[in-house]
């Protein structure tokens, strides 16, 4: 099964030089990963329809601020994740930042593909996703929507690698235990 | 059986039409000619915090080898300081004490009223010392 960015080619090149196609592409691609990111971080659509606005005049004005075009895409999810925190700071939401663990076991199942979801477990795993404390829940949605490396989630997440490590390894246990007790 | 991806795109799929219709818009204004003044300005940033970002931000790392640069020459012109201090202070130590300095300003002092062909004036007069309060005139008469 090809990664999620495995195949891909964008036109990041094109669109530095101003081509609107290019950019018409770019944007489409992202627009609705990012939106399913804000939304799951903002619980509330209209927040989430403005990060992504913010997000994309931000990336057509700072394009010139990108050195490596095969980061287009952990460089456009860090901007939303900038904006998504100021967006929970307009709201006046706090944000949830649980106790770390003090190391993370190496050991967690690495591709998000393998981490696969029964029918009957769909709306029960929404529902425990929105449980998860917010730096969590943004670790693991970049890891599920764009499989983004622990590396990567780093830069756009602005967190240590370790604590990026230890957030995802008990993530993905929470949920997982959480399904495995509603069916044993 | 579905990837949480799937899953996730799957459940905002509805989304989509309002978010097509965002990104034509942002292209759009992009699109313009003079894009930058029409775009909306970023909510909850004011100007200072834009002229901020733009300026400082983008650049962080250049300004932060700038500030580096400059912590490096303020401690080289530090330790320059420590080394020139030493000379100068053991060039004050060799130095002729007051009396000696008075006695050669005397001399030049002499030598300059020579020149000029005047008198010799000595010891400089000095100022009367003010008296004590009590030995100064009452500048009062009780009547």
């Amino acid at each position: 099964m090809p990664s999620v960015l495995e195949c891909e080619s964008l036109p990041v090149a094109a669109a530095r030089s101003g081509e609107p196609g290019a950019w018409e592409a770019l944007l489409r691609r992202y627009q609705l990963p990012l939106y399913v990111f804000a939304f799951e971080l903002l619980r509330e659509e209209t927040a989430a329809r403005d990060v992504v606005q913010e997000t994309f005049i931000a990336a057509t004005r700072h394009l010139d601020g990108l050195r490596e075009d095969a980061k287009f895409g952990s460089w456009l999810f860090s901007i939303a994740h900038q904006k998504c925190g100021h967006a929970g700071r307009r709201r006046g939401r706090e944000r949830e930042w649980l106790a770390e663990q003090a190391s993370a076991p190496e050991e967690f199942a690495a591709d998000p593909r393998e981490d696969l979801i029964r029918q009957e477990d769909e709306a029960e795993f929404l529902r425990l996703l929105a449980e998860l404390p917010e730096a969590h829940r943004a670790v693991l949605l970049l890891h599920y929507l764009e499989d983004f490396s622990l590396a990567e989630i780093a830069g756009i997440t602005a967190a240590p690698l370790g604590t990026v490590k230890s957030r995802l390894h008990y993530a993905k246990q929470t949920l997982r235990q959480r399904l495995l007790e509603r069916n044993p | 059986m579905k990837t949480p991806r799937a899953l996730l795109l799957a459940r905002h799929r509805a989304a989509e039409p309002a978010l097509d219709q965002l990104r034509r818009e942002v292209l759009a204004a992009t699109a313009a000619p003079s894009h930058r003044a029409a775009l909306p300005p970023t909510p909850g940033v004011s100007g200072f915090g834009r002229l901020w970002r733009e300026l400082f931000l983008v650049c962080r790392p250049a300004w932060a080898a700038l500030a580096a640069v400059w912590v490096v020459a303020l401690g080289l012109h530090l330790a320059a300081a420590d080394w020139s201090g030493a000379p100068a202070a053991s060039a004050l130590a060799a130095a002729p004490a007051g009396q000696d300095t008075l006695a050669v300003l005397h001399e030049q002092q002499q030598f300059l009223a020579q020149l000029l062909d005047l008198a010799p004036t000595g010891a400089p007069a000095l100022a009367p010392r003010p008296g004590r309060r009590g030995e100064s005139a009452t500048p009062w008469a009780v009547v």
